[in-house]
């Protein structure tokens, strides 16, 4: 009897033809192969249009090439094996990326039409605009209030006490945490269980009122129910803001976005409906990474 | 790990996957002997063998029952995603077409007891040879169904859907055929009835056929062609 | 594997283990047993340093003092009869004095005996009297009993110093004068009291005499001027460098000579400071100032150093996440980073100060090992420090100033104690976690 190891999926005959070394190495293979990114890049309403971005840290070239649109009230999950530069991507939409030695940026990147490298630009608005929770909880070291009040205060977003009080409220509730800890504001953010400190870290990004918010896998360090808690979160913020999440958990790229983007090597291999990329994926190496395939 | 490998890091995850595909090719050739051994006795008129047919649809109910349970064990564990997916959703699908053959045996043994219970109503030679011989194509296409199922090759699976429609079209002229030499004599409605349900549940064992090929493709090439002309 | 191979391979893991368990118990004792012995070696250094220097020094806080029936005649005290501060203040109190021993001891006639009989009391007994005068200026006209410290001899002999047994030739007092210091603590005139006088006198030739009050002032304004020196330029350095400076070859060098700085003997910056400071821009030598500007030198690479790794100890995760709510990196290092990093960069600038507190070597290149009685009144006057008093006094031949070396010692330890003390306490509270 044959077994399914021996008859490869037809898929898998296709990939493993495409992928023999016959001419050249392995890797000049690889390039000729990931040269375009599959799927739907563009988006019908696009809150941030990436095209042909580039990044290098000094000599290594961390993404090559990736022209990925996001869209408005859309979250996109960002997947792929480690050093995939995922990450790299994400920090580049808002810039954090600056603040390493050595790296840099080309291609365009808009943000509502405007493109965010332009040398005129301000980073300080461009971080109000482009928010970002971070993977480890890092609330300040001061009190539940001083952490949510912090971004308003320093943007003077408040012109009294009593509308700050409101902002911190508002962003809390938003955030899932203010009937946790409306009698605790006082109280230091680092008190708080894991899964609450980085809700107070989502309710810290959101009372700037970004227009879009950066997760870098942002449940990597909770526990499944405080990770269902801001997933589901995720999923009520989706309404008002454009989200863009990195994660590590295929799972979790599955149930909280409307698209999915899989990264490799530098590259976005693909892109497209997180239902059809978690059934059908189109690209070989999409596929052996959802699958579990990498060995 | 930038090197593209054929099977999973998790090594034990594919051999649960090769499992579930024995267990279905398992139950596929225990149904496959159902319907072989009803064919034969609706050609020999052996009733005991029909009676037997009966009983053994019990293995195969336990079979299925045992897939099923392994089709939850991967969900649960394994949460399938891609290739995998389908896979195991084909694989799944598969099983209760398998288990719907096996019932359609069932059907065809339990006829040929009615047929051959009164000596009267022992059917004509013509009419019977006009089913015998669709029951030998029925059982062909099972058989590479099957077969098709075992390799895995959509391309066969293309070709298999593709030729459903001449299998079909033998149908019409079959039934067509009953219609004309259905006996007028005392025991006539009994054979005819019979015949045409021993034809019916035959053409339901071609559309299984058909669905499992069907699932090959899907699985293959993520594409559900069932409803649709290739 | 199969599992029989496994299980033979692990019962023989077992019994090697097993075997050589022994050893690493054994092991495990001897490295505690080291620990232990250098910490108790540590210990008992410190247990005979202390005891040593306590010893010797916990008499210097007492004084004998001699109770004189004084007869304040108008006569010789203010003979105009105006009573002006000016003539109180001027008046040969010294004589007085010699008149109340004299009545004490009628029988001493002789002149060589008189000025051994004036030894009994302090050469600066005149000027507690005088004090004493100012500010009861009623007193003049009557007797009364003044206590005065009593001479250098008398009080080494109270403090048991002298061996009265040896004999009369090897004695520093004969016994004529050992009859003296008997009659009058027979007479109640000689009691041991707290000697309030070394806090606040400044330094003297005469043991009895001599303060630290001089050399405490001094060393408050040398490490006051360090502080206010050291500690914003320091920590400003600090933030510069590790949180705004480019990454490039010049601040690696930097980097390094800071590092090396550290590593500078100080008297090389005593050297400095005499060549730049006293010499080139003609600040006043002895000063606090000079003392303080070459003390900054010294403690300048120590606390940009501890600040450095407090700034970096912070975790980058606080700078991300005030940049990620559009903090400028000003705001950030203001608003979130220094507060952080505060506890750290307090702890090594009370360090650094405690080593400059402690420092004498590069002050004696630049004057303030000078023989200065004046207690300084600010960051221009001459003055000396503590470690450069207790080396003055270390140095000075009177028997009396052994006692005083060491008690200087104690009140310089007792501050090192403190400012260190002070360290750990902020450390304490302002520790925050993350």
């Amino acid at each position: 009897m044959n077994t399914i190891a021996e008859s490869q999926t037809v898929q898998g005959k296709e990939s493993a033809k495409m992928r023999s070394p016959e001419k050249g190495t392995l890797i000049a293979a690889h390039q000729r192969e990931f040269t375009r990114t599959i799927g739907e890049i563009s988006s019908p309403n696009p809150r941030i249009m990436c095209r042909d971005v580039n990044v290098y840290y000094g000599e290594k070239h961390a993404i090559q090439n990736v022209s990925l649109d996001v869209g408005h009230n859309e979250v996109i999950a960002l997947i792929g094996p480690s050093g995939c530069g995922k990450s790299t991507f994400l920090r580049c939409l808002n810039r954090m990326n600056d603040t390493i030695v050595g790296c840099r940026v080309t291609g365009s990147i808009r943000l509502d039409g405007q493109d965010i490298y332009d040398g005129g630009l301000d980073v300080v608005p461009l971080r109000a605009q482009v928010g970002m929770v971070f993977q480890k909880p890092n609330p300040f070291p001061k009190s539940i209030y001083e952490n949510v009040a912090y971004g308003p205060k320093i943007h003077g977003l408040a012109n009294s006490k009593a509308e700050l009080e409101e902002i911190v409220e508002s962003s809390l509730r938003r955030a899932g945490l203010w009937d946790e800890v409306k009698d605790d504001l006082a109280k230091p953010g680092t008190s708080l269980s894991g899964g609450q400190q980085q809700r107070l870290c989502i309710a810290r990004t959101i009372a700037v009122s970004p227009e879009v918010i950066l997760m870098d896998e942002p449940c990597s360090a909770l526990d499944p129910i405080a990770t269902a808690k801001i997933e589901q979160l995720i999923d009520e913020l989706r309404e008002l803001y454009t989200i863009a999440i990195v994660t590590h958990s295929m799972q979790q790229a599955a149930r909280v976005s409307q698209r999915t983007a899989y990264f490799h090597l530098g590259r976005l291999i693909e892109v497209g409906d997180t239902a059809q990329v978690f059934t059908n994926p189109r690209h070989p190496l999409t596929e052996d990474y959802i699958t579990g395939r990498f060995g | 790990m930038n090197q593209v490998t054929e099977g999973h890091s998790i090594r034990r995850y594919d051999g649960e996957l090769r499992e579930l595909h024995y267990k279905v090719l398992e139950m596929g050739t225990l149904v496959l002997t159902q319907v072989k051994e009803a064919v034969r006795s609706l050609k020999t008129g052996d009733v005991s063998l029909a009676a037997e047919i009966i009983e053994e649809d019990d293995q195969v109910d336990d079979l299925e029952v045992e897939a099923d349970t392994e089709v939850v064990a991967l969900f649960a564990r394994r949460c399938p995603k891609g290739s995998d997916l389908r896979l195991v959703m084909a694989l799944s699908k598969a099983i209760t077409d398998l288990e719907r053959v096996g019932d359609e045996a069932v059907k065809i043994a339990s006829c040929v007891e009615r047929l051959y219970a009164v000596p009267a109503d022992y059917p004509a030679e013509v009419p019977r040879n006009q089913v015998l011989v669709l029951a030998d194509l029925v059982v062909k296409r099972f058989e590479s169904a099957l077969r098709i199922v075992d390799s895995w090759e959509a391309e066969q699976a293309q070709q298999f859907i593709a030729s459903q429609r001449e299998v079909s079209e033998r149908f019409q002229q079959t039934l067509g055929g009953l219609m004309d030499n259905g006996g007028s004599d005392a025991g006539g409605a009994n054979r005819a009835v019979n015949l045409v349900l021993v034809l019916k549940a035959l053409e339901r064992i071609a559309c299984h056929a058909e669905n499992l090929a069907e699932y090959v493709i899907y699985q293959a090439m993520g594409l559900v062609i069932r409803h649709h002309a290739v | 594997m199969n599992s029989e191979a496994t299980h033979v391979l692990s019962r023989r893991t077992a019994d090697i283990v097993k075997a050589s368990l022994g050893r690493r118990h054994a092991a495990e004792r001897r490295f505690r047993l080291y620990g232990l012995m250098s910490i108790g070696a540590g210990i008992l250094m410190l247990v005979i340093l202390l005891v040593s220097i306590f010893g010797q020094g916990y008499r210097a806080f007492s004084q004998t003092y001699v109770g004189l029936d004084v007869s304040f005649d108008p006569a010789v005290i203010d003979p105009d009869g105006g009573r002006s501060p000016e003539a109180l203040a001027s008046a040969d109190y010294g004589a007085l004095l010699k008149r109340a021993l004299g009545e004490l001891f009628p029988d001493v006639t002789e002149r060589q005996d008189k000025r051994a009989l004036h030894r009994l009391i302090s050469a600066g007994a005149s000027y507690a009297v005088r004090d004493e005068i100012l500010a009861h200026p009623e007193l003049v006209g009557h007797s009364a009993r003044i206590w005065v410290a009593a001479g250098a001899d008398v009080d080494l002999l109270e403090k048991g110093y002298f061996d009265r047994s040896a004999a009369e030739a090897e004695r520093r007092m004969k016994d004529r004068e050992l009859a003296w210091v008997d009659r009058l603590k027979a007479e109640g005139r000689l009691e041991r009291r707290f000697n309030a006088k070394f806090f606040t006198a400044g330094d003297s030739r005469d043991p009895e005499q001599a303060g630290i009050g001089g050399a405490l002032m001094g060393s408050f304004y040398t490490v006051l001027v360090t502080l206010v020196l050291s500690l914003p330029i320091g920590v400003a350095a600090a933030i510069y460098l590790e949180e705004f400076a480019p990454r490039n070859h010049w601040v690696d060098f930097i980097e390094v000579n800071i590092n090396n700085l550290a590593a500078v003997p100080s008297i090389v910056f005593g050297l400095l400071g005499l060549a730049v400071f006293i010499n080139f821009l003609g600040v006043p030598r002895s000063s606090p100032l000079v003392g303080g500007l070459v003390l900054t030198l010294m403690t300048l690479p120590v606390i940009i150093i501890a600040a450095r790794s407090a700034l970096k100890a912070v975790p980058p995760s606080i700078r991300e996440a005030a940049m990620g709510v559009g903090a400028s990196p000003m705001q950030t290092v203001f608003h979130h980073v220094v507060p952080l990093a505060m506890p750290g960069m307090l702890t090594g600038a009370i360090i650094g100060m405690s080593r400059a507190l402690g420092e004498s070597a590069p002050l004696l290149m630049i004057g303030m090992v000078a023989f200065i009685v004046d207690i300084p009144h600010g960051i221009f006057d001459p003055a000396t420090v503590l470690p450069v008093q207790v080396y003055l006094w270390a140095d000075s031949p009177e028997r009396g100033f052994v006692e005083r070396t060491s008690a200087a010692i104690l009140v310089l330890l007792a501050f090192l104690i403190l400012m260190n003390g002070t360290a750990v306490y902020l450390r304490r509270r302002f520790e925050r976690r993350w």
